[in-house]
This record gives structure tokens, C-alpha cells and sequence, in this order.
């Protein structure tokens, strides 16, 4: 654990869908190490994949010249996975809920919800001069703290 | 990325997906070997996804619409043995009624033939 109990990892990738296996890799890595079991490290995963997929498509529009950062914080109370584009933004608050039925068949539309359903935090943030961001947290249990911290 | 394997039993056409379905890809598309399945008159389609290690949302879009591809065409979609990562997902998404979900490829296959009652 770096200072002030704190790791910092950061991957910087072009905007081309096929560097997503990189961003899923080092998050099982990172989820492994602070001790997640499999469920947890699935559901991590998951949603990274989803943000960052997010910011490729439709932040940075498939856009190869445009930068996508994934950012990983790791404390002994949590892993923090903040991915960020340099897109113009969007609000998250317009996103059609994907239960409902008249959606259910929509081919778009579950990447934000499976995001929020399988971390215990979501924030969304936008500069204008840095894009948008979007930060998911992961609360580590007690046991998992200790081995993040020993 | 997404590699598709296609093999034929029972008179179902059955693809072996195998790497990350995550939609919008040049290369293989689950859409395109569905739809050619449909044109060559075959209506039972089966999915098998042991090797298929985890989809996002994109890739679950690419998913419900070759269901309903299939289905319009009359026919039926099933899929098989999904890795726990995939499943969560499907899970999550209340997407498994849709997709009529089995544990392994021989009960999918012998689901396109049930039985007639009384049998």
C-alpha cells in the first residue's frame, strides 16, 4: 500500500473497443488482489467494462484519436474505478429505465443501469476541459481490508 | 473479441461462441451468423457459451436481437452452459425468460424436440 494507505493505478487507452479485454484484465487483477471473491469480481468487472465501453462509444464516438483513462484508487475501505473520456458529457438522469417493458426489447439503453446495480457507488461528473467521468466504487469487506492493508 | 463456431445437430444449427460478445464488432457478429442461419431456411438456433467469458450490455443488444430475429422468422433461440460472469448479467437484466436459458447443450437440444404428450 503506497502513502496514506493508498494504491493508484492508471491505463491510458485509445478509443477502439478491442482494448477492452486490457481494461477487464487488470480489473479482475486489481479486484483479485484486494481479495474479492468471484461474485464481486464479476459484478467489478462488469461495470468497468460497461463505463469504459461507454466512453468509447458514445463519449469519445469511436473516435481512435481520443483518449479513454481508466483510473484505479485502492484503501483499505474500498476500490474506486473512475474512467473518463473527452467527450462533451451527458446526463445519466436521462436514461430510460431498461425494466421497463416497453424497453425490454431495446437493443441500447442497460449499460448506466447495470453500472449502478453492481457497485455500491456511482458518480458522475463533467469538466469542460476533461470530459466526463464516471467513478465506481466498490466497498471492500472488513476481512478483504485487512489483507488490502497488511 | 468474438470468435463463432458453427456446427449443425438434431436439426439445430448451434453456435459455439467463444471470447467477449461486447457488440459493434467488424469481425465476427453474432447478428450476421443468426440472420444466416434464418436464410438458409433453419429455424432452430442454439447458443452455446462455455467458452464465451463475459458480455457487456452491448453485446446483451446484439443478444436480444437475434431473439427476436429468430422469432419473427418463426423460430426458436435457446442458450447454453453460460459461464457464471455471463449469467450475472443475463441475471441483472431480467433478460433470462427471454433467452430461454439451459445448463448444458443436450437439454437445449432436446428442448427443440420435446416429447408428445402422452408419450
Amino acid at each position: 500500500m503506497g502513502a496514506h494507505g493508498r494504491d493508484v493505478i492508471q491505463i491510458s487507452l485509445p478509443s477502439k473497443m478491442e482494448h477492452l479485454s486490457i481494461v477487464n484484465r487488470v480489473t479482475e487483477e486489481l479486484a483479485d488482489q484486494v481479495g474479492l471473491g468471484e461474485d464481486d469480481k464479476n459484478s467489478v468487472a462488469t461495470a468497468v467494462i460497461e463505463a469504459a465501453t461507454n466512453a468509447i462509444q458514445h463519449g469519445n464516438r469511436n473516435d481512435s484519436t481520443k483518449t479513454v483513462r481508466v483510473r484505479f484508487v485502492i484503501t483499505p475501505e474500498r476500490l474506486e474505478v473512475t474512467v473518463t473520456d473527452q467527450g462533451g458529457g451527458f446526463d445519466p438522469r436521462d436514461v430510460d429505465d431498461p425494466l421497463k417493458p416497453e424497453n425490454m426489447l431495446r437493443e441500447r439503453g442497460r449499460g448506466i443501469f447495470i453500472i449502478r446495480a453492481f457497485m455500491d457507488g456511482v458518480r458522475f461528473s463533467y469538466r469542460a476541459n476533461r470530459g466526463m467521468s464516471v467513478s465506481l466504487i466498490k466497498n471492500l469487506a472488513p476481512s478483504t481490508r485487512e489483507q488490502v492493508s497488511g | 473479441m468474438l470468435e463463432v463456431v458453427r456446427r449443425d445437430a438434431a436439426g439445430v444449427a448451434i453456435l459455439a461462441l467463444s471470447g467477449q460478445l461486447v457488440g459493434g464488432e467488424s469481425g465476427a457478429s453474432l447478428q450476421r451468423e443468426v440472420d444466416a442461419i434464418l436464410s438458409e431456411g433453419k429455424r432452430n438456433v442454439l447458443l452455446s457459451m462455455t467458452n464465451l467469458s463475459w458480455i457487456s450490455s452491448s453485446g446483451l443488444g446484439e443478444l436480444v436481437a437475434s431473439v427476436t430475429a429468430v422469432r419473427r422468422a418463426g423460430g426458436k433461440l435457446k442458450v447454453a452452459e453460460m459461464t457464471k460472469r455471463v449469467e450475472l448479467i443475463i441475471a441483472i437484466s431480467k433478460l433470462a425468460a427471454m433467452l430461454d436459458l439451459h445448463p448444458t447443450e443436450a437439454d437445449a437440444i432436446a428442448s427443440f424436440h420435446p416429447a408428445p404428450e402422452g408419450a
